[in-house]
């Protein structure tokens, strides 16, 4: 993994994360830069989840969404992910309010990566558009 | 290869990302147009080709003093002290924490190393020896069988020749990406732009494009500058790992890449003991008694379920778009989508028959019909694989790989029956 081209400049963002966090950060952000082809992706170590999130924008006007990778043998519930919305509410970027929705970046072990969209509370159903 | 984008089905299957049950419009299937030499490029059902004529090995007869010569150095070759077993044509990495094999692929040295094991064992592999192209080596995997995946693609690595080609590719994932941004436009009533690709008749401008610059979006908004080398890796997952290391012998997996081949008892533990095995760790301080919630984490047992399948002749990829365990097909992913999900189930028997029911964990049917209503709408069937375990299996012996011997597999498919839509 290290020798990978591009390990260089996502290691340069999030030095002090530790190793074994690492890699699964890195997959979800190769998936994100070279296959989805997103304009802008940092990574960001978060110390108290453990866990190297993403900071990511499909075209550079758009609001950067927090990514949060994660395995699929890793149990959540819904605490744990009040938890996720606390404390990464802490370094959302730009706007001061709280933080809406996270997406989770879920990786299989064959590299395939899953997104799902997770608001925080309740969200009421989009209007119908006039047709 | 033909360059026009066919419609090669009778009946359109509904693609895997359609889950609005919208299956049969006119769009053509989002995956890669199957092509004119694909029957002869995956003849093979695994990574080794068994050639027809096998010389019978108790009644050779050498006809000429070289081949008696031949014959016997073969035959005494394995005596020879120090002499090493050559190693074998494919060689992964574990990486991360979780079990993932990564292909090495650095050229020449494994390509000499695949033609000395292929002599030796006079087995042909399906190594793709085609020089110059560093992904050649993850191919072989994908086209015996279809073992593992590229990181950047759907199936074998495209990301290069699809980053190369831009918006004219014909591979599956671009014409899944162009077939979304029409659905799009249609959706919001703009004038789509035309969208068909050009037939290309200078396919041999990419042979050679492997060599040639790589500039994507991506590298203005990060200032990286283009690639000059393909980014893109292959990996295989546990399972997989451990049934073409062990199962098959063809493949050689190290713990890093300056390290030493891992032994296929070391490979195994090493493999049950990831960290993903999340609270696995601290179940094992319990008493000996196997119970079902300690083995819902067990890599024993997705490997048993992953052998069973595979030995029977059926493909076996992740099944997470699915949420299954694992999907399975009958030829491979490019051919037809899968016919069956499979979520594999642990389970404990409390007897030493293996005749009777095992003790199935309880769930309710909320659970069946929810996994039952995903896989519907995309047309498969759910099986239920129940890995029987008997119950008084020990720690040591699930340390080594045989353990699967004593397992027991019972698979139920499930699915729903209406009575209108089934009269016949």
């Amino acid at each position: 993994m290290e020798r990978h081209p591009l390990y260089e400049q996502f290691a340069r963002e999030c030095p002090d994360a530790p190793q074994k966090v690492r890699w699964l950060s890195f997959q979800v952000y190769l998936d994100l830069v070279l296959a989805k082809e997103w304009a802008n992706v940092h990574a960001r170590f978060v110390k108290s989840l453990e866990k190297i999130v993403l900071l990511a924008r499909r075209e550079l006007e758009e609001e950067a969404e927090i990514m949060v990778p994660m395995t699929e043998a890793e149990s959540w519930s819904v605490s744990s992910v009040s938890i996720l919305f606390s404390q990464l509410s802490e370094i959302s970027l730009e706007s001061s309010s709280d933080l809406e929705s996270l997406v989770l970046a879920i990786m299989s072990t064959d590299s395939t990566v899953v997104y799902y969209r997770i608001y925080n509370g309740l969200v009421p159903p989009e209007e119908e558009k006039e047709r | 290869m033909s360059s026009a984008v066919p419609s090669h089905e009778q009946s359109s299957p509904p693609s895997d990302f359609d889950t609005t049950g919208a299956t049969q419009d006119s769009l053509q299937s989002t995956k890669r147009p199957i092509r004119k030499n694909d029957r002869h490029l995956f003849q093979n059902p695994f990574p080794l080709q068994i050639s027809k004529e096998e010389p019978l090995k108790g009644f050779f007869l050498p006809i000429t003093i070289a081949s008696f010569l031949q014959y016997l150095f073969q035959s005494f070759s394995s005596l020879i002290p120090f002499r090493k077993p050559p190693l074998p044509p494919y060689e992964g990495v574990l990486v991360g924490e979780s079990g993932c094999v990564w292909i090495l692929q650095d050229g020449k040295a494994q390509v000499d190393r695949a033609l000395r094991w292929e002599q030796e064992f006079k087995r042909k592999s399906t190594i793709a020896l085609e020089a110059g192209l560093t992904h050649a080596l993850g191919l072989g995997l994908w086209r015996g069988g279809f073992f593992g995946k590229a990181t950047l693609s759907r199936g074998e690595p495209t990301w290069w020749k699809r980053m190369a080609r831009d918006g004219q590719s014909t591979e599956g994932e671009s014409l899944a990406a162009r077939r979304r941004a029409m659905r799009t436009a249609q959706r919001r009533n703009v004038p789509q732009p035309p969208s068909e690709p050009k037939s290309t008749t200078s396919m041999s401008s990419f042979s050679d494009g492997y060599d040639s610059l790589v500039s994507t979006p991506y590298a203005e908004g990060l200032g990286w500058g283009v690639l000059t080398v393909d980014p893109e890796r292959y990996q295989l997952t546990p399972e997989e790992a451990f049934f073409l290391a062990y199962g098959l012998g063809i493949l050689a997996v190290k713990e890093s890449e300056e390290g030493d081949i891992l032994e296929p008892c070391e490979l195994w533990s090493k493999l049950r003991s990831h960290p993903n095995a999340l609270t696995f760790a601290s179940q094992l301080v319990g008493p000996e008694i196997m119970t079902t919630s300690k083995l819902s984490s067990e890599f024993a047992v997705r490997y048993a379920a992953y052998h069973y399948y595979r030995s029977q002749g059926w493909v076996v990829k992740s099944g997470i778009k699915f949420g299954t365990d694992y999907v399975l097909y009958r030829r491979g992913p490019i051919f037809r989508h899968s016919d069956y999900a499979v979520v594999v189930v642990p389970s404990v028997s409390d007897t030493a028959h293996r005749d009777t029911l095992p003790d199935i964990p309880a769930r309710t049917w909320v659970w069946a019909l929810s996994v039952n209503r995903v896989c519907a709408q995309v047309n498969k069937r759910v099986l239920l694989c129940h890995v029987v375990v008997p119950s008084d299996i020990t720690r040591k012996e699930l340390a080594d790989p045989t353990c699967i011997k004593r397992f027991a597999i019972w698979d139920v498919c499930i699915g729903r029956w209406v009575p209108e839509k089934t009269r016949d």
